[in-house]
């Protein structure tokens, strides 16, 4: 992944090939490792060149993650640099929420916002859809508590209650990002679900779950919009909304971007594709590239992944092109990735589910002689897959493995990948009891928020607090210990010293704002070397500066700390997201003083509140040798490391069957699983709409519709697991899980991988 | 003679009014036969200091010199009983009452909060949806229509969703609802005043044979800064009037979104005798010759990016800063190592413009931070800062809520005053106390009484916090507490007065806060005044409970509403040393000279932006976008012309920033620094139109 691994410029045949393109609709399937990035700043790079980009035109370039367009930007400039042309000319690389901020930025009276509006992000707008849903509840008491079976004592009961809660927030979720990616507001939403099932004698053939995210839906609009917020998906909506109201300024962006490349566009949402369209139409050069088979980003993988491999081809003239030479892995693992994608669209038990899941289009093939990026050589064992009785014991010896591994192999990298936190955190507990006293811990747990991400916001967390209460000597303590935790960069809290038990004693008054009488900073009778009086001044001059800066707003005294402390671009990355993020929190919480404030970063900072969750290389994640990362199969996107333990391989968490139980089934409903079951209505209606037929009302039909969905999407996650590793894949499951008996998942049985074996040739 | 002049700036045009002004008076003109008028008040200024030049005044009174919007708001005052009905004052025997801003706000909140669901579509703050609604009344008075015609001229030029028509429509009704108010109750806002005096006023000839006694001689500044409705009292009075000069600042119209509309003052050539072009050579003049050369490139057709010359090859005055570095702060550190490199060669700090789309409060703090190291002081004007961003604005916020009587019988009730906020207000109010004290002495405080500021015994307190504050803390606490008592007594001061005496007996007072703080006091000063008229308008229009005055007053400035964001009529806040840091637009209308200016985020699209809002547009709801769509109508394409196109849009952000550049270039003497940084301020990369004619330029 690292730039200097490989020349800017050397390209392989089919790379070459990609980079030829000259105009018109491409497409592009690229498998993992198979330098895709490099691929689009090649392409980018001959466009330029090619005097094909008229002055006032840009290639704009839409990738996923804000490290993306860092990543993709850095590539770009060095391409140029190396052939001496202006390296910040004539292209522009934006995430898709950077892109919708752009349109609006140009035009907010035609998308009829002000150019200052309030957002709600993962962290300003975590209590949005709670809220919604309480309100909800509250206004339909009765009805609500209909769903659950009334024969149900108290304690089972309150159970389903609080669990109903969740799903009704998860109801809510589904129903508003599907609604918004169709553009419909709630009173559309609402008109639409009375005309589709309007049914003679009044019955309607309407799911109640998607009636009641409709109503969800509509709550949440009136919260969003007594604030004059938007979320996510209305910023992207409103762009649109720009370009529909303005023919002449939708032509005039058009012309601008007059080149198109769209990155990890397997991800793409319809929102995305309703903007990028009409971006497109001008001159209609859009480039996709993107793999199916790393669907895992979205909640409309289904319709979108169809998208992306079907549809968009099927467009007169779109060229279809392969990448698909990969020296990622070793020949057993990219051979085993090949197998199960052949198996999903060949074999795969549930027969509508070969269409939904993985492709064999594209198969991943091995690099040719002296490429400079070669496969690794075969290793004996490379996979091995095992059984355990139960999950204790299977965490437990994942642990040990992983442990063992990088102490006899400190060169090497090594992660262990869950499909849930709370595996991960078992997983954590056990690296902690296994790796005993050492003086660096051996595993970085990034489940809820990566390392990166907690120590920047402790710094800031720290600082601010700082901040609210200059005058104790503990919150200066505390801030040297954020500022220590984060120049070693590892998850454990440095060792109190006798610097930290001087300054929880000072008078922190007395250290940053020395007055005119110069009285001492610390009670007498202290010792105090040199060394440590000169470190104590050190950090009370750089606090200082940030008690004086307390009075700026709250985003502007975060960056002063951050630009103060974080030499890292990541780092620095981190704490912008984190400063506007706060500021957003603070618009929302006008009477928030600096310690309510603080707090908010703090509960980053100790994993309580998730930030940046989306994927780990978002927060500048670099795998680090001899130290097992521990995360989550979705946050592992984009990431490689030499050996990968995939944990929980089973068939509740990879189901194939439509018909068996599935995990997150509700029991007090029948096994319903209410979310999925309105998304797919809901779907089902508005492509009845597009197609201009009567939508398919049946609920049992839609329901396995939904799970087949589901199956789907845990394939593509499957496929994303196995393909994060170099040379070595070590999948374990258990027989019994809290919820029952238990298999290794079908999916990996086909391929051979019973147990405690590598795969049949 | 009446004379048009016009020319850019620095080609001696104000300077010829001036002394044009002199000749009048030593010539034996009587002085108040002399009408002197200026865009704004300091540039009034001008006009004063000449008034000292002159050798005599004659007999009778002074000339009158002051800005357009002094002298309609006077001349309304005066001629109401004349107008007052025709207007459609409810009583127009009733004195009205004079409201500003805030208190306009104030009302139309009040009108709005049971419609606020008509602007559904749209998703607007508050604050500004109240400053677009009053937006559009100024600026149908400042072009002299009724407010009838806002929502056929906003549709007009709409070609989007019909939602908006609705929404613009709804905007009227309550534009239209707000005038009603205004006539019933017989205040005056910013709007009406103006309506009256364009539409009723310049009409009456009474009036007119009173203007064509009066306006015997006239001197016109900067008339391009003016709104139509200026325009048409300058026709009437150059009219009748001996001898005049106008003079226009090319390029001007810098307070476009404020009414001014350089098109309409052109048309007043035909009415002068002469037209001239003051002529300022400017091949001496380097940074004049690039901004003509950068504005030519923002206007000509783009070419093929080329591989740049290094910067200054061709400029050797115009230096690049920065531009090399990632992040905002670097170009910070750039700027200030520039500044005082150039006053370490002699240069004066105030000879030095710092300028930028946006001055953020993280850019004073960090060139402050950087510049005090070498013992320069920065100088930041920003009008239209809302008042309650500033600390001393706040710590006064908190000192009335901890003492006012009606404002602390109101704290009891609710959440009350936290720490934080005292500690806030306690280093505003006591000098040299830093915020760790401030939090010791708050935290000591409130050990004894929540909410309040105590005498506090305790000696551990004074220990940390410093023997030095005891003295000016318990006189604070005491003057506090002798008006909370007042309470009881009944006696409760209106906030604009018990403020002013604060401010009297103690925060001006030797070792408090404001004492030697000329900023702090300015502050003070205006929050007294914007109190006051807030009280008086209120009491005027009898809306509201004297004892709710003050509790509605700093509700509605902490919630933002009172943000005093429209206010044509500013000073500017004057102080001649240090480095002045200032928004591009600012230094615009306030017409700044300097030596040296450096340019910050080149980069930033803020250069090229207008301010765009949803209900309201300062092109279509202009004079001249009328008379534009009255030569389209007589050509038979009425409906294709009156929508705003993606074009009108293009065409006017480049004429703007061609003003902005030129404007700014003819304003500095000496040298030019560009600094950029690659991310802005909020991380995000930009390469606004600004950049790219500088990489085409360069």
């Amino acid at each position: 992944m690292s730039e200097t691994t490989r020349p800017a410029f050397v390209l392989r045949p089919e790379q070459e090939e990609i980079a030829r393109y000259d105009g018109g609709l491409m497409r592009v399937s690229a498998v993992p490792g198979s330098g895709k990035t490099q691929t689009l700043a090649a392409l980018t790079t001959r466009l330029l060149k090619s005097g094909r980009i008229p002055p006032e035109g840009e290639i704009l370039i839409v990738t996923f993650t804000n490290s993306a367009v860092d990543n993709i930007r850095a590539r770009i400039r060095a391409m140029l640099a190396a052939e001496g042309a202006i390296a910040d000319v004539g292209y522009k690389v934006l995430t898709l929420h950077g892109l919708a901020y752009f349109i609006i930025r140009e035009r907010p009276d035609l998308a009829g916002i002000s150019a200052d509006f309030a957002m709600d992000d993962e962290l300003s707008g975590r209590q949005t859809i709670p809220e919604a849903a309480r309100a909800y509840q509250r206004e339909n008491r009765d009805y609500w508590l209909s769903f659950i079976p009334s024969e149900l004592g108290p304690a089972r009961r309150d159970k389903a209650e609080e669990s109903w809660g969740d799903k009704t927030e998860a109801i809510a979720r589904e129903v508003i990002r599907m609604a918004k990616n169709l553009r419909w507001t709630s009173a559309d939403l609402l008109a639409r679900l009375a005309e589709a099932g309007d049914e003679p004698g009044g019955r309607s053939a309407v799911s109640p779950f998607l009636r009641m995210g409709a109503r969800l839906y509509e709550r949440y609009e009136d919260i969003l919009r007594s604030g004059g917020r938007l979320d996510f998906d209305d910023l992207i909506w409103r762009a649109v909304a720009a370009l529909d109201n303005d023919e002449g300024f939708r032509r005039r962006l058009g012309e601008r971007f007059c080149y198109i490349l769209e990155d990890e566009a397997q991800d793409s949402t319809p929102l995305q594709e309703d903007i990028l369209e009409r971006l497109s139409r001008e001159r209609g050069n859009w480039v996709r590239v993107g793999d199916p088979n790393q669907a895992i980003m979205t909640t409309f993988t289904a319709s979108s992944v169809r998208f992306f491999r079907d549809d968009f081809p099927r467009r007169p003239g779109v060229r279809g092109l392969p990448l698909s030479v990969s020296g990622r892995s070793a020949p057993e693992i990219y051979a085993l990735a090949n197998r199960l994608a052949v198996w999903s669209e060949e074999r795969h038990p549930e027969r509508e589910a070969r269409q939904l899941a993985l492709s064999a289009a594209t198969l991943i093939r091995p690099t040719d002689p002296g490429d400079p990026q070669p496969n690794p050589g075969r290793a004996p064992g490379g996979i091995q897959s095992k059984r355990y009785a139960d999950d204790d014991a299977r965490a437990d010896a994942v642990a040990r493995g992983a442990l063992r591994f990088v102490v006899e192999h400190p060169e090497a990298t090594c992660a262990i990948l869950t499909p849930t936190n709370v595996f991960g955190e078992k997983i954590v507990a056990r690296l902690e009891i296994n790796q005993g006293r050492r003086e660096r811990p051996l595993y970085e747990d990034h489940l809820r928020n990566s390392v990166a991400v907690r120590n920047v916001a402790e710094v800031l967390a720290s600082g601010v607090a700082l901040c609210a209460s200059p005058q104790q000597g503990k919150a200066l303590m505390e801030l040297r210990r954020a500022l220590r935790a984060l120049e070693d960069a590892s998850a454990r809290q440095p060792r109190q010293d006798h610097v930290d038990a001087l300054l929880r004693s000072a008078w922190a008054e007395r250290l940053m704002f020395p007055s005119p009488l110069a009285e001492p900073a610390l009670p007498e009778r202290v010792e105090v070397s040199p060394a440590e009086a000169s470190e104590m001044q050190a950090l009370a001059g750089r606090a200082s500066k940030w008690v004086r800066a307390s009075v700026l707003p709250i985003d502007q005294l975060m960056l002063t700390i951050a630009h103060d402390t974080f030499t890292l671009d990541a780092d620095l990355a981190i704490a912008h997201s984190l400063a506007t993020s706060l500021r957003r929190v603070a618009a929302l919480h006008p009477r928030w003083d600096l310690a309510e404030l603080a707090a908010e970063l703090d509960n980053i900072a100790a994993n309580r509140q998730q930030f940046l969750s989306k994927s780990l290389l978002e927060t500048g994640f670099v795998a680090r040798p001899g130290i097992v990362a521990v995360t989550t199969l979705h946050k592992a996107k984009g990431l490689e490391w030499d050996r990968v333990y995939l944990t929980c391989m089973d068939t509740l968490e990879f189901p194939h069957d439509a018909d068996a139980p599935f995990r997150g089934e509700a029991w007090y409903l029948g096994g319903r699983d209410p979310a999925l079951e309105a998304r797919a209505q809901l779907e089902e209606i508005a492509t009845a709409l597009r197609e201009s037929r009567p939508a398919n009302m049946d609920e049992r039909a839609l329901a396995r519709l939904a799970r087949l969905e589901y199956i789907a999407e845990r394939m593509r996650l499957l496929y994303v697991g196995i393909t994060r590793a170099r040379r070595e894949l070590r999948i374990s499951w258990s027989e019994r899980r809290a919820s029952g008996a238990n298999a290794l998942a079908l999916a990996l049985s086909a391929q051979g991988l019973e147990s405690n074996d590598t795969p049949r040739p | 003679m009446k004379v048009y002049l016009h020319g850019p700036p620095r080609s001696g045009k104000t300077a010829r009014l001036a002394a044009q002004m002199v000749e009048w008076l030593n010539r034996g003109v009587r002085p108040d036969h002399i009408l002197a008028l200026s865009a704004s008040r300091p540039q009034a200024g001008r006009f004063r200091e000449a008034l000292g030049r002159a050798a005599a005044t004659g007999s009778t009174g002074q000339p009158r010199i002051g800005t357009f919007y002094g002298l309609a708001q006077q001349h309304v005052g005066l001629f109401f009983p004349l107008v007052g009905q025709a207007a459609g004052f409810a009583d127009p025997r009733r004195e009205p009452a004079f409201i500003d801003v805030e208190a306009a706000q104030y009302f139309l909140n009040r009108i709005v909060e049971p419609r606020i669901t008509d602007f559904d579509e749209l998703r607007l703050t508050r604050p500004r949806l109240l400053g677009q609604l009053l937006d559009n009344a100024h600026k149908a008075a400042l072009a002299g229509f009724g407010l009838d015609e806002i929502a056929a001229r906003l549709s007009a030029a709409w070609s989007g969703d019909p939602r908006r028509l609705k929404a613009y429509q709804r905007a009227q009704d309550i534009a239209l609802e707000f005038r009603r108010f205004c006539l019933d109750r017989g205040a005056l806002d910013f709007s009406l005043q103006h309506d009256m005096f364009a539409r009723h006023l310049l009409q009456e000839t009474a009036y007119r044979k009173f203007i064509a006694g009066q306006c015997r001689y006239l001197l016109i500044d900067n008339v391009e800064e003016l709104p139509p409705i200026a325009h048409d009292f300058v026709r009437l009075a150059l009219s009748g009037c001996d001898e005049a000069i106008v003079v226009e600042d090319d390029p001007g119209g810098f307070r476009l979104f404020l009414g001014a509309d350089p098109a309409s003052a052109r048309r007043l050539r035909t009415v002068c005798d002469t037209v001239e072009e003051a002529v300022a050579p400017i091949q001496d003049r380097p940074i004049a010759m690039f901004g003509r050369t950068l504005a030519a490139v923002v206007a000509a057709p783009a070419e093929a990016p080329s591989a740049g010359r290094a910067a200054g090859s061709r400029w050797p005055r115009v230096t690049l800063l920065a531009s090399k570095s990632k992040f905002w702060v670097s170009m910070v550190q750039a700027a200030a190592d520039q500044i005082i490199a150039l006053t370490g060669q002699g240069m004066p700090a105030s000879a030095i413009a710092v300028l930028a789309p946006y001055v953020e409060d993280v850019l004073r703090f960090e060139l402050e931070e950087r510049l005090r190291g070498a013992g320069l002081r920065v100088r930041a004007v920003r009008p239209s800062r809302p008042l309650y961003d500033h600390p001393v604005a706040r710590g006064l916020v908190t000192l009335a809520r901890l003492g006012h009587p009606d404002l602390a019988a109101a704290e009891t009730r609710a959440a009350g005053v936290s720490t934080h906020e005292i500690a806030r207000a306690l280093t505003v109010a006591l000098a040299g106390l830093d915020p760790a004290r401030a939090k010791v002495l708050a935290d000591g405080a409130q050990r004894v009484e929540a909410g309040r500021l105590p005498m506090i015994s305790d000696k551990g307190v004074w220990d940390r916090a410093g023997m030095r504050f005891r003295e000016r803390y318990e006189a604070l606490s005491g003057w506090l507490s002798t008006w909370r008592m007042a309470e009881s007594t009944g006696s409760t001061p209106p906030l604009d007065v018990w403020w002013q005496t604060l401010f009297a007996e103690i925060l001006s007072q030797p070792g408090f806060g404001l004492a030697a703080d000329g900023d702090g006091a300015n502050v003070a000063d205006k929050l007294v005044r914007s109190a006051r008229v807030f009280r008086e308008a209120l009491q005027a229009t009898g809306v509201a409970p004297a004892q709710s005055i003050a509790a509605d007053y700093v509700g509605l400035l902490s919630e933002g509403v009172l943000a005093a964001q429209y206010a044509p009529e500013r000073e500017s806040e004057t102080g001649e040393d240090g480095v002045l840091l200032a928004p591009v637009y600012t230094y615009l209308t306030g017409d700044y000279r300097s030596q040296v200016q450096i340019w910050l985020d080149v980069n930033a699209s803020g250069w090229y932006d207008r301010i765009h809002q949803a209900l309201t547009h300062p092109y279509v709801l202009s004079r001249s976008w009328q008379a534009m769509q009255a030569r389209f109508e007589a050509e038979g394409q009425a409906d294709v012309a009156m929508q705003w196109s993606e074009e009108d849009e293009h065409r006017a952000r480049q004429d703007m920033l061609r003003r902005v550049i030129v404007g700014l270039c003819d304003r500095c003497g000496d040298r030019l620094y560009l600094a950029s940084s690659q991310l802005g301020l909020s991380g995000q990369e930009e390469a606004g139109a600004l950049a790219r004619a500088l990489q085409r330029a360069l």
